[in-house]
């Protein structure tokens, strides 16, 4: 990413407006008082996207209650007294929130704050892989279709459309119902990247159109450079920024599209468990023991809140000036 | 002639995160029924400021100070409602680039009309008339079926005629044309000034020509002013500025440019940048890179004031030390200067 | 216009056909439609039947165009009960596609003008606020928040109306809310005029004493309880007048459009004003102003106008969410429409059910595409030209 010209950010351009050191030899600037005293660093790229992503408030708060909640999914467990898997005497079920059982038990007898922390554990996983994956597949798709344009262009992109007609909830649901039995979640996670890495092909394909047109990839392909080290030198560099924004929404889009999948029957199943099917199976119990229906829901909408307000920050953060129409 | 506006003192600043922009110090002018007055100036030197100042086009984070007189009244604080009845009826304005600037979802004849309109009341058919009048006073051809096609039918040039026409639909005193040539082709520049010109002497209205060319200044306007880090340092007839210029930055200007006659010669180019209109330093603006600078220049800003008669004024404390070179440019030259 | 609407139909044709080979397919590989009978103790008879009717005996490529055969004549095979499944989905598809309607419909109205609003008042608290629902909405799962409106906007309110008589705190609660909207009204114009706040808020309160009134009167001769129902899109063997029976709907309709609707709407609120705070800092709308015409036009005819394109191209994208919304919307309140039979034919490994919703539900996302780019030529004639 340093390879890049370093293009300075908007302030530097003010600072170097400024005053800075003229550099055509007529000698120092006459000191005219202490604001001609600017010296202009001269900063990387990515230190500036890093720098700016640490100063937007929210962004920072997102990260920090999201980590806190990802850590308590994956450490508590160790040392809870309960497994999600355990089923408890029939004296103990239907429990209300209390010291031994912070999120109460269901009627079955499980302990409802460890089968929420596993299925915020397993949605959690699922989510970030079917970005991952996602992501992975939308790039190769997409940049080959932006590039290259043509006939491989033409195709993968009618493809793409095709497969858009059919929602991908109806797509997954389809793949999803039969799965079943251990690693099943894994599989699930292969069929949500099935119906995710179209919109992220669109987005890169985008982005590989209008930036091969740009002056920079002319002249580095009049200087000989091969199509490979086009893409991966110049254009790639250029396209990470929206790329990792894309990525991250899309763990948020994943986290609701697996717990609705699972909702219907057709994600994770039992005795596996996550948030989504957590909520199915409780929505019941809705009047008298509405704690098992709000825990696992708030757990959702807080996840996914501080994804979205991250996504955010890191789009702020590569692209200050917004000139695209985004929400 | 009468005095149709007279800007007094005006001043512009912005509010911003990192300080306030003075885009706008202290300008003065005057503009008389019939003229064509040019300003000159870089980009940020706080001429279209200025006009939209005129205008009450600034955003509402501004502070506008001094005086702007439309016909003796003052515009000035004056209340939106009462602005809307002034643009586009009595000053009008054009702008740089034609095709960001015309709306692409409605007909150029729509928008004309919306413009006759609002300050009319006449009938829809009527305002299409007096559209498509317009239209073919600024030489568009075939002008009733082109008033039914969308700006983007239109070609550059075509674009910024209709431009003028939507500007001129009302009749108004004052066009103000803020670098209407910047965004096109050179040999549709000459038709576009040629166009501003037949508009002025068949309505008489005065025009305030914003630009940064002056190859474009020479060849239309009247009285002319140059402008340098939001303030006016030079100002007078055409004559007197281009061949007796008595502000260093006006020579630099002047030198900066490539002439057909002088050939073989260097061009000799201003050293440096524009400053922060933030953090402006006390003295004269141009000091930095003036090759007359002295310690009076670095101390306090020179107020522009007579120089060799009452009209041509000057923003310098050494005008006549200026007006004693045959070449003012060379003072530009490599060596050729002495702090 | 009409060209553009032709060539689009007949392009639709070809990516129908693609889009049911790519359909079988999927459902071809997503499961074995004789899970079923294999474990019953003496389902022998009943597999081999099932084998023969499905015609599991062949393969894949065979099957489908046996299936599409019959399918573009209309036959759209039995389902795992055996009974035809063409009625069964006819019915189903027009109760979805009212739901689905309906949510989009107040989506965008109230999206865009939620959009207009949030960009010309930037900054403001209603700004702030739209945001904060916008984000929460983003972020809340479609099936939660269905509970959640079943228990809150439903039972729960139901048990009140039961129950409450209309006394005069109730009266000043609704005039009191008038009162607020109404100032709040008054606020939107384009200069904070006191004027304007005061006689909105006159207006506003006026209005909330006279709907406190109608309210009062009306609680004090009847009872209502299950204003809101939660169960199917009608009561069952409702018998009534036109006006009782349009209630009906109403009420039964009015919460799974509001989910259906929430998350849309947020998605094109944000839209909204993102493109309006582009277009209204553009040069046209510079251009406008400086004709001197009111600021209200300014916005209204050139900002939001243009404001609309971007948009429109993404409400085009968002009808297949809205239609996976529906499926889960349709399961949470018991609406027997397209996605309870998606979902019941999952269940049973009814193939035909299964495919016959996917083609569907096709269909009509490719002729919402084709509306959507219509309305798009309609609004950005640049495209025209096409």
């Amino acid at each position: 990413m340093t390879e890049i010209t370093k293009r300075p950010g908007p302030l530097e351009t003010l600072r170097r407006a400024n005053g800075a050191a003229d550099d055509n030899g007529a000698g120092p600037l006459p000191a005219a008082g202490p604001e001609r005293e600017f010296t202009v660093k001269a900063r990387s790229q990515s230190q500036m996207v890093v720098r700016r992503f640490f100063r937007h408030r929210l962004a920072m708060i997102s990260l920090t209650v999201l980590v806190l909640v990802a850590a308590a999914a994956f450490i508590i467990p160790l040392f809870w007294k309960y497994d999600y898997k355990t089923i408890l005497p029939t004296a103990e079920s239907n429990a209300r929130p209390s010291w031994t059982h912070p999120f109460g038990t269901d009627t079955i007898g499980h302990d409802m704050f460890a089968q929420t922390l596993r299925g915020a554990q397993r949605s959690l996983e699922i989510a970030l892989l079917v970005s991952v994956g996602a992501t992975i597949i939308g790039v190769l798709v997409g940049a080959t279709a932006g590039y290259f344009r043509g006939w491989a262009d033409a195709a993968l992109m009618r493809f793409t459309d095709l497969v858009l007609t059919i929602p991908a909830l109806a797509i997954a649901a389809t793949l999803g119902f039969q799965i079943r039995g251990s690693g099943s979640s894994w599989l699930i996670a292969a069929v949500l990247v099935a119906t995710f890495w179209m919109s992220t092909a669109r987005i890169i394909r985008g982005e590989f159109l209008s930036l091969r047109e740009k002056e920079f990839v002319e002249a580095a392909r009049a200087s000989g450079a091969s199509d490979r080290r086009i893409i991966f030198k110049h254009i790639l560099p250029n396209v990470i920024g929206p790329m990792i924004v894309a990525a991250t929404l899309a763990v948020a889009l994943a986290i609701l599209t697996e717990t609705a999948l699972s909702f219907v029957g057709a994600g994770v199943k039992e005795p596996d468990t996550s948030l989504g099917l957590l909520v199915a199976t409780n929505q019941r119990a809705f009047r008298t023991r509405p704690w098992l229906f709000w825990y696992p829901g708030l757990l959702i909408i807080v996840i996914a809140l501080t994804i979205n307000f991250i996504g955010d920050g890191l789009r702020d953060a590569f692209d200050p000036k917004q000139t695209r129409v985004r929400a | 002639m009468a005095e149709l506006l007279v800007v007094d003192n005006l001043s512009v600043d912005f509010p911003t995160e990192d300080g306030v922009v003075h885009a706008v110090r202290g300008v003065s002018f005057t503009l008389n029924e019939g003229e064509i007055l040019g300003i000159v100036g870089e980009s940020g030197s706080g001429k279209s400021v200025s006009s939209l100042a005129i205008m009450g086009l600034l955003p509402r984070t501004a502070r506008i100070t001094g005086s702007i007189r439309y016909r003796g009244e003052e515009i000035v604080g004056r209340r939106p409602s009462e602005m809307r009845d002034i643009r586009g009826k009595e000053i009008a304005m054009i702008f740089q680039d034609p095709m960001t600037s015309l709306n692409p979802v409605y007909t150029v004849g729509w928008q004309l009309s919306e413009a006759v309109r609002a300050h009319q009341q006449v009938s829809k058919a009527k305002a299409r008339e007096r559209a498509v009048e317009m239209l073919d006073l600024v030489g568009i051809p075939q002008a009733r079926q082109r008033a039914d096609a969308y700006p983007h039918e239109y070609s550059g040039g075509m674009r910024q005629r209709a431009m003028i026409a939507m500007a001129m639909v009302n009749d108004p005193d004052v066009l103000i044309a803020d670098e209407p040539t910047t965004a096109l082709d050179v040999t549709v520049q000459a038709q576009i000034l040629e166009t501003l010109v037949r508009i002025k002497e068949q309505t008489n209205a005065a025009i305030m020509l914003i630009t940064h060319d002056l190859g474009v200044v020479a060849g239309m306007v009247t009285k002319m002013q140059v402008m340098y880090a939001g303030t006016v340092v030079e100002s007078g007839t055409v004559d007197e500025v281009f061949y007796r210029p008595r502000m260093p930055y006006t020579v630099g200007l002047l030198g900066s440019i490539p002439s057909v006659d002088s050939s073989g010669g260097r061009l000799h180019p201003i050293k440096g940048a524009p400053p922060s209109l933030i953090n402006l330093p006390a003295g004269c603006p141009f000091s930095p890179r003036c090759p007359l600078v002295s310690d009076a220049c670095l101390e306090s800003e020179p107020f522009i004031g007579s120089t060799d008669t009452d009209t041509h004024r000057a923003a310098c404390f050494h005008w006549e030390q200026l007006s004693t070179y045959e070449d003012p440019r060379v003072l530009f030259a490599e060596g050729g200067v002495t702090r | 216009m009409f060209a553009f609407v032709t060539r689009r139909l007949l392009v639709a044709i070809p990516i129908l056909f693609l889009a049911s080979i790519l359909v079988f397919v999927l459902v071809a590989n997503a499961g074995d439609p004789l899970e079923n009978l294999r474990t019953r103790p003496n389902g022998q008879a009943a597999l081999q039947a099932k084998i023969k009717q499905l015609h599991l005996d062949k393969s894949v490529p065979e099957r489908y165009v046996l299936w599409i055969k019959g399918f573009v004549k209309g036959d759209m095979g039995k389902n795992a009960q055996g009974v035809p499944v063409r009625p069964n989905l006819t019915r189903a598809m027009f109760t979805t596609l009212r739901l689905v309607l309906a949510a989009t419909f107040v989506s965008i109205m109230l999206g865009l003008l939620v959009g207009v609003i949030s960009a010309v008042r930037q900054y403001t608290a209603f700004d702030y606020g739209a945001t904060f629902f916008a984000f929460l909405f983003y972020a809340m799962p479609v099936f939660w928040f269905a509970v959640l409106l079943k228990e809150f906007g439903a039972i729960k309110l139901n048990d009140w109306l039961a129950n409450v008589s209309f006394s005069w705190i109730g009266l000043s609660a609704v005039a009191f809310v008038g009162l607020a909207v109404g100032l709040f009204l008054g606020n939107i114009g384009e200069r904070r005029s006191r004027r304007r706040a005061t006689l909105g808020a006159l207006i506003g309160l006026g209005a909330g004493i006279g709907v406190g009134a109608l309210l009062r009167v009306a609680f004090q001769h009847h009872h209502y309880s299950r204003l809101i129902s939660t169960v199917g899109p009608q009561t069952p063997g409702f018998k009534g007048s036109f006006f009782a029976r349009m209630g009906d709907y109403a009420g039964h309709m009015i919460l799974p459009t509001v989910t259906l609707a929430a998350i849309s709407f947020a998605v094109y609120s944000r839209f909204q004003r993102a493109s309006m705070l582009d277009t209204m800092s553009s040069d046209y709308v510079r251009t406008a102003r400086s004709k001197g015409i009111s600021e209200r036009r300014v916005i209204l005819r050139h900002a939001f106008r243009t404001a609309l394109i971007p948009v429109a191209t993404y409400v085009a994208l968002d009808f297949g969410a809205v239609m996976a919304g529906a499926i889960i919307t349709e399961t949470v309140f018991a609406w027997k429409g397209m996605g309870s039979l998606f979902l019941t034919g999952l269940k049973d490994s009814d193939v035909n059910s299964v495919l016959a919703f996917l083609m569907v539900t096709a269909t009509l996302v490719i002729v919402f595409n084709i509306l959507a780019d219509v309305a798009y030529a309609y609004l950005d004639p640049r495209i025209r030209l096409d």
